[in-house]
């Protein structure tokens, strides 16, 4: 038989899910539930209960022969790969995600918020563990860990919220862009092989950069000039975009391991380039879920490797740091946010979401602890702090608004005249896909003054709608994730032809109440059926054709001169349309 | 790490083989196979089968996500019929074949599963047009591959039974299994959907557990893991949340499977002479002999040669679950390797001929269609022939009526003919790119033709008829409306065109006026009604 699932995965997935369950049902986010599968699997939970003399006492009661998955995982090799593999995609998606045209009119000021940010930040996270008593290099690691963004857990958190295209929202991603870039660098300086003295440390910063600069530009040079023309060829084949995708990465994945740095540099660089193509969403969409599933056996394995001890040595400091790094994170983000101008609400909002230490101190932690500069001692306070500073962020990110209604009065103070504005798109008009009778219909429509935004997946438009005066997106309506990018649950008319029924159902699902819904079917059972779901009219292509010319027919039959008359001015649109396309 | 180094060949080779296949309009899979058969000496395969095999898992795990029993429920008897007479001669004659080349009894008959069942992936994929657009053929097909699949599996689950008791056993496992599967799907999956929140992540996770509870569950019962996976897949075959599970889990298959059809193709690096000459073998039977079988099971159940001939030509490949089958019981050392690789090659090229059969089946059929026994044509003039009786068609063909106006229908629908006849309409059962077809239908004498079919070929066919001068035909683009009109077209329909005008005012009264909104949706709900009631 073929045995596809080793034990230690089938144990981790289990226990992941219902722990995420968990999370869910308390607001927290599942990065959380994975560390704790790693400890409720791994050596912690066993060595808690042996120390609090429990085992004892269960074995005493005869209970010890029920069987248990706790202290029972050792990763396979399987688990041990597919784990590499998950922070590789990881940065990948990171690298994707990252296109600057988005943040590029608020750039200058990101800029400056997160270089200033950083070295803030470093500071604090360097003056704390000394004062606590740790070592140099422990303050030196802990310091550089503990000041990186947890991108994807506030990405995720923002997109939920639909807060991310908001001002506040804008800056946070721009912030946590800059800072994914200093986490590559630590990354790769953490994987070099010898870091004995000052000099040695400067010899690898030039060569990482110059390598970075050297495949970053490789990456950019070829996704500029050689991929739009490979992904316009594969045309509508999803599966062949994503299996391209993956194998850009690997190639360069594979030139960054020969050349010295680590797997994650390649990664982060071969996603940086394909990050400013139109197709990227797409890419991104499908790369996601593979991304989370490696994800969950990464984050459980890092904390599979734990002993209690580790865990204990150093709780007390954990607490004490966090409680100061988030009061101090939130203070410097809110200093620098406002003192650009912006205003209390953008200020306190861009701030409380960035106080956490993001799961990130936990890789270059055990990158750390693998290169010996650290005991597994700091890995288990770097994890406490990661712990307690996400479980209650993410309290903070989900109730910004409120606690922001709170305070707001005792803020006033710090308001500013603003002239950033907020660009979200609401009371528009969002149409998916774009075949001909989208094309035909969209520009009468768009006389009406509001906004149209495009949803389509053919690479034929892309030049087309890129240039138009429309808001697109090039992305399969199927996703969840793009219908929130488009705004759908704010628009005043959802228009889509496309006619797979499934994707119509799910629209007439996501939908405003009280919105305009208009969607394509196939054929009349399909119509019927969507208009139960409240539909408000149903194209069926053929049924309003096969009316105009049973239209026309009559004019046949009766004056064949009217009809000839009534046919030329259609004739005349088919030939002009077919001029446009030539 | 050298396994980075080995993945990264291998989705380089997957990449360049897709890129090219692409142009050429061939499915995946096949892809993925040559290219392990290219890079086959240069990776040691069996680093990655660990990674491969959970290819498997969630290739068959997704199957079971889209199975949907009511589609089968379709074109159920002439399906059934047709699967069982198409997998039994097959089978036989594979396994007579198998004998004669030299394999034991046991070898014989994976050869003859591997003859008589038909991939579900590769063919559906190829003749996803016509099941979405609900073609006759297309619903047959469908309804076949469906029925094989399943026979697959269950063969899957007894094959490693030693004796006919535990045969039976694990038949008997396998359809409670199922039972379960489907009795949670029907009471206790919305709830567990409920639980996980709709959210992509834990929708995920949830289908993972699920994924790896049955598999554990059939390893516990002996049975084999892709049962597991399918019942998996069945367990949450309902509608929305497989769609959620499949985008989320959509590209985790990707991936895996990609990895899996790869490592098929390496391990089969240096085929030996009795390897090619197994391939010839299967080729020639899966390739001529099932669609054939098909072609005259069809026929005697009453279907026109052109559907009977066009279902056939998308059975002509071997099943992936052959090709579990295959690895299976090769990693168990039960069959030997020339058999193994035998497989695995002829799977790949009947992948490959699938596409191109699908692309000329037009052409095939023309070459190969029987005489057609001689009707008298029609004895009407001055009528109307209307081609197809669709949507368009009906809409039509009402308009016509209201008119007063003498019509024949041509269609190649043996349903929708009797329905027609039944109300009292003159109706021809055949196809239109038949000069027959046109003879009955008494077309020197007629006044008119439109035609609806959605097919340039078939347009221009009627558009290099003599007589009438008057036609109109249907167009899909403005190019090909225009090319209609130059051959000498009287007018052309081209959908896109003539609907955006109509929806353009629905959309504008709507806007304008609230009552209109109201009333629209009603009196098309209304129409749509009366139509499926009619």
């Amino acid at each position: 038989m073929i045995e596809a699932f080793t034990t230690d995965l089938v144990l981790i997935i289990v226990t992941a899910t219902i722990l995420s369950i968990l999370a869910r049902k308390t607001g927290q986010p599942s990065i959380v539930a994975y560390i704790f599968t790693g400890i409720v699997l791994g050596p912690v939970l066993i060595g808690i209960a042996d120390d609090l003399g429990l085992t004892n006492l269960i074995a005493q009661l005869g209970l010890d022969f029920i069987p248990h998955p706790f202290g029972a995982v050792t990763e396979s090799e399987l688990t041990h790969l597919m784990s590499e593999l998950g922070l590789g995609f990881l940065l990948f998606l990171l690298g994707i995600e990252m296109n600057l045209k988005e943040i590029e009119e608020l750039l200058k000021p990101i800029a400056n918020i997160a270089i200033w940010q950083t070295v803030l930040q470093t500071s604090l996270a360097f003056i704390i563990p000394l004062v606590l008593g740790f070592t140099l290099i422990e303050t030196v690691v802990i310091a550089l860990c503990t000041v990186f963004g947890a991108t994807p857990v506030i990405v995720k958190l923002l997109n939920d919220k639909d807060e991310i295209n908001s001002l506040p929202g804008k800056i946070d991603v721009g912030v946590l862009i800059l800072q994914d870039i200093y986490l590559v660098i630590i990354l790769a300086l953490f994987s070099a092989d010898s870091l004995t003295n000052v000099s040695e440390i400067g010899f690898q910063l030039v060569k990482i950069f110059a390598l970075i600069g050297l495949i970053g530009g490789l990456s950019y040079f070829f996704a500029q000039n050689l991929l739009p023309k490979l992904f316009k060829r594969i045309g509508d084949d999803r599966h062949a975009f994503f299996i391209h995708g993956l194998a850009w990465a690997f190639v360069f994945i594979t030139i960054s391991v020969n050349l010295g740095l680590d797997i994650e540099v390649g990664a982060f660089l071969a996603g940086l380039g394909l990050g400013q193509m139109p197709y990227r969403n797409e890419l991104k969409e499908r790369i996601r879920p593979l991304t989370n599933f490696f994800i969950v056996i990464f984050f459980s394995s890092i904390a599979l490797t734990l002993e209690p001890s580790n865990l204990y040595a150093y709780w007390f400091e954990a607490v004490v740091a966090s409680v100061i790094l988030m009061i101090g994170n939130f203070s410097i983000m809110f200093y620098l946010i406002n003192r650009l101008d912006f205003d209390a609400a953008t200020s306190f909002l861009g701030s409380i979401n960035m106080t956490q230490v993001s799961e990130f101190s936990l890789v270059v932690g055990g990158l750390a602890v693998t290169q010996g500069y650290v005991g597994n001692d700091i890995l288990g306070y770097l994890s406490l702090m990661a712990l307690l500073t996400m479980t209650s962020s993410s309290y903070l990110i989900n109730y910004n608004q409120q606690i922001y209604s709170k305070v707001e009065p005792y803020l006033k103070r710090f308001d500013n005249e603003s002239n950033w504005e907020n660009s979200k798109l609401e009371n528009h008009i969002v149409v998916l896909g774009y075949d001909n009778l989208a094309r035909n219909t969209v520009e009468e429509l768009s006389s009406h003054g509001k906004d149209v935004m495009i949803v389509d997946r053919n690479p034929d438009n892309v030049d087309e709608l890129t240039n138009s005066k429309y808001e697109y997106i090039f992305g399969d309506a199927s996703h969840g994730e793009v219908r929130k990018q488009a705004g759908i649950e704010r628009a005043d008319i959802v228009l889509s032809f496309i006619p797979e029924l499934k994707i119509s159902k799910q629209l007439l699902e996501s939908t405003r109440e009280n919105s305009i819904k208009i969607v394509k079917a196939r054929n009349f059972q399909q119509a019927a059926e969507l208009y139960e779901l409240d539909a408000d009219y149903v194209i069926v292509k053929n049924l309003l054709s096969g009316d105009r010319l049973g239209n026309q027919l009559k004019a046949y039959f009766e004056d064949r001169e009217l009809f000839l008359e009534e046919i030329k001015e259609e004739q005349e649109k088919i030939k002009w349309r077919n001029e446009e396309w030539k | 790490m050298e396994i980075i180094s080995t993945l990264t060949i291998i989705l380089v080779a997957a990449s360049a083989v897709l890129l090219l296949f692409n142009k050429l309009g061939h499915p995946a899979i096949p892809a993925y196979i040559i290219a392990g058969l290219l890079i086959g000496r240069f990776i040691d395969s069996s680093s990655i089968l660990e990674l491969a095999q959970l290819g498997i898992a969630f290739l068959i795990f997704v199957f079971g996500l889209k199975f949907d029993p009511k589609r089968l429920m379709k074109e159920v008897t002439p399906g059934l019929n047709t699967a069982t007479t198409q997998i039994l001669a097959t089978g036989l004659i594979g396994f007579v074949v198998a004998i004669y080349i030299g394999f034991n009894n046991f070898e014989a008959t994976v050869f003859a599963l591997a003859a008589a069942l038909s991939s579900s992936l590769v063919g559906l994929q190829l003749g996803s047009d016509e099941i979405q657009f609900e073609i006759l053929h297309g619903r047959l097909s469908e309804t076949i591959h469906m029925i094989q699949d399943i026979l697959g599996l269950f063969i899957l689950s007894v094959i490693f039974a030693s004796t006919v008791e535990s045969a039976v056993v694990a038949a008997g496992l396998t359809v409670i299994l199922l039972g379960s599967a489907l009795f949670i799907r029907k009471y206790v999956f919305d709830y567990i959907a409920e639980i996980a929140d709709y959210d992509p992540e834990l929708m995920m996770l949830s289908g993972l557990t699920i994924l790896v509870g049955f598999i554990a569950i059939t390893q516990f019962l002996n049975l084999p893991m892709v049962l597991g996976a399918f019942a998996a897949g069945l367990t949450a075959a309902k509608y929305p949340h497989n769609m959620e599970l499949l985008d989320t889990l959509g590209s985790i298959k990707d991936f895996f499977s990609a990895l899996f059809f790869v490592s098929l193709g390496a391990l089969v690096a240096f085929p030996e002479t009795q390897a090619l000459i197994t391939a010839v073998a299967l080729i020639l039977i899966t390739v001529v002999l099932a669609p054939l079988v098909t072609y005259y099971s069809l026929k005697l159940q009453g279907y026109d040669a052109r559907t009977a001939m066009l279902t056939g030509l998308t059975l002509d490949q071997i099943s992936e679950i052959a090709l579990i089958l295959a690895i299976t019981v090769f990693l168990n050392d039960l069959i030997t390797a020339s058999l193994f690789q035998g497989i695995i090659l002829a799977s790949a090229t009947t992948m490959v001929i699938s596409s191109y059969t699908k692309k000329y089946e037009e052409k095939i059929y023309q070459i190969l269609k029987p005489e057609r026994k001689m009707r008298d044509p029609v004895t009407l003039g001055e009528h109307v022939i209307l081609v197809g009786h669709h949507i368009q068609g009906q809409r039509i063909l009402d308009k016509l009526l209201e008119e007063g106006i003498e019509t024949v229908v041509i269609e190649n629908d043996p349903e929708k003919v009797s329905e027609l006849q039944d109300d009292g309409i003159k109706s021809i059962y055949g196809d239109v790119m038949d000069q027959e077809t046109w003879r009955e239908a008494n077309h020197t004498e007629a006044q008119l033709i439109i035609s609806t079919v959605p097919s340039a070929k078939v347009s221009e066919h009627i558009l290099g008829l003599e007589s009438p001068e008057d036609k109109i035909v249907r167009a899909s683009t403005p190019q090909e409306a225009v090319k209609h009109l130059e051959n000498g077209a009287l007018h052309t329909v081209v959908p896109d065109i003539s609907s955006s005008e109509l929806l353009t005012d629905h959309i504008e009264g709507i806007l304008h006026n609230d009552r209109y909104r109201g009333e629209l949706r009603r009196k098309s709900l209304l129409e749509i009604r009366e139509y499926l009631n009619s």
